[in-house]
């Protein structure tokens, strides 16, 4: 008979009285049995009866398979042959990786920076809204005003970057025999700047007005340090170029009196001076504010 | 050289030498547990073991008492390495026999033994679709109609092979 045979040939000339009574065996026995099986075996075992299907698919087996699995490739990890053994069998076309191309040596690089390039956008796509940031309570709403005066800060500083440069040229152009109408436009470039930064305020459109008026006589606006700045790089290089200093009592006199003038207007109508940042200026903050703009006056000079 | 006498379920006792008998865990640790000086004339009785099995027994640990056995610590190799060409003649016995060498190993504590005889085992089942699994094992399928079609699909990622 068929099913009394077992996988060995011969086998079939012994006598045997039974088949092995495999479902009688302890369960711990059976473990043992099954831990020996490969997969598709286990499988086949599961599908034939209820005793065995729950034995096969017992947590412990895949456990414990999971382990045996794990053991072994690390064992062959650590008999993978080396590079000399690889290039000695013709394998490998180099022996040691540092003699790779250079070109692909770039190619490499190039990959993985491109590799860390997609990882940083992606991380970068991910990061949660300014909207979400507010829902969530980790950012409060008036931290907007905080950022818009950063914002502007930095538009600042970046002016200040920029009128360097225009200086520079500046003085490069003069070398070259710069003419007064260059200078004007200089200037008007730079309050043109100077108006993107601060458009709300009424001031700076005035004086830019007057300034363009009076031409590089125009100082003022005592709120704006880079201005303040720009112009005393100017007064240094009229002071520098004796091709003006000859103009230069009346310009400074031109200046003190349009500095008075500023001040007695200021006392008149309030909104010419004040700066932006004080929207509602009391009668103390005032005069404070022309006292502020004499103390400017008085740099300048 | 001493001996130890081995007493079977029938009664029927084995002299062997210690060596021999310490290829079982069950009994090197019981002689160390009680063995004095004189440990000349132990008698050890077996009562789970008939004496044909444990003849058996006793017939594949003479033949390997010099054996070393991979260390038990050592899964991997125990798991990977092939049954031994001896002890699968040794293991070409009814089924009925096979059956009580593996209890008597397990209940001895014999663990190269146990692992050639579950090894033979899984050899029976090795290759074998379930229909011919059930036949070798003489094994009732117990499953309902239902219960198998809902096997079937949740193996079925394994079927293509």
């Amino acid at each position: 008979m068929n099913y009394l045979t077992t996988n060995f040939g011969e086998d079939q000339n012994l006598n045997f009285t039974a088949p092995f009574p495999l479902l009688d065996l302890p369960l711990e026995i059976l473990y043992k049995i099954i831990i020996f099986l490969d997969f598709p075996d286990l499988i086949n075992l599961s599908k034939t009866c209820l005793y065995l299907e729950r034995v096969a698919n017992d947590r412990f087996i895949y456990s414990s398979r999971f382990y045996q699995t794990k053991n072994r490739i690390g064992i062959s990890i650590q008999n993978r042959p080396s590079i000399n053994e690889l290039y000695s069998h013709h394998i490998m076309p180099v022996k040691s990786t540092a003699m790779f191309n250079p070109n692909q040596l770039y190619l490499v690089s190039m990959l993985t920076k491109s590799i860390v390039k997609d990882n940083l956008k992606k991380n970068l796509q991910k990061r949660p809204s300014f909207n979400e940031l507010k829902e969530k309570n980790i950012l409060k709403s008036n931290t907007n005003e905080l950022i818009q005066s950063k914002i502007k800060e930095f538009k600042k500083q970046n002016l200040s970057n920029v009128l360097s440069v225009y200086v520079n040229s500046y003085k490069f152009q003069q070398k070259q025999s710069t003419t007064e109408e260059e200078y004007k436009s200089l200037l008007q470039k730079f309050y043109s700047s100077l108006r993107s930064i601060n458009p709300t305020s009424q001031t700076s459109k005035t004086t830019i007005s007057r300034s363009t008026d009076s031409s590089s006589n125009s100082n003022s606006n005592p709120n704006g340090t880079t201005a303040t700045k720009f112009l005393n790089h100017i007064e240094q290089k009229n002071q520098q170029s004796k091709n003006r200093s000859v103009s230069q009592d009346s310009k400074i006199y031109s200046k003190k009196q349009y500095f008075e003038n500023l001040v007695n207007s200021s006392q008149k109508s309030p909104i010419i001076e004040r700066p932006k940042e004080e929207r509602k200026p009391s009668r103390t903050l005032l005069n404070a504010k022309v006292d502020h703009t004499k103390i400017n006056y008085e740099k300048v000079f | 050289m001493s001996e130890i006498t081995l007493t079977s379920s029938d009664n029927e006792s084995f002299k062997v030498e210690k060596k021999i008998a310490e290829r079982s865990i069950l009994i090197k640790n019981m002689i160390g547990d009680l063995a004095g000086d004189d440990d000349d004339g132990f008698e050890i009785p077996i009562p789970n073991v008939r004496s044909t099995v444990l003849k058996k027994v006793i017939e594949w640990a003479t033949h390997h008492k010099d054996t070393s056995f991979p260390d038990d610590e050592d899964e991997d190799s125990r798991k990977s390495a092939p049954v031994d060409e001896w002890d699968k003649e040794f293991l070409k016995v009814d089924q009925e026999m096979l059956y009580e060498i593996i209890l008597a190993a397990n209940y001895l504590n014999i663990r190269p033994l146990l692992d050639a005889g579950c090894k033979v085992v899984a050899e029976m089942i090795r290759g074998k679709s379930p229909e011919e699994i059930r036949r070798t094992f003489n094994i009732v399928n117990d499953f309902s109609p239902e219960e198998e079609e809902a096997i079937k699909r949740e193996n079925e990622w394994a079927e293509d092979r």
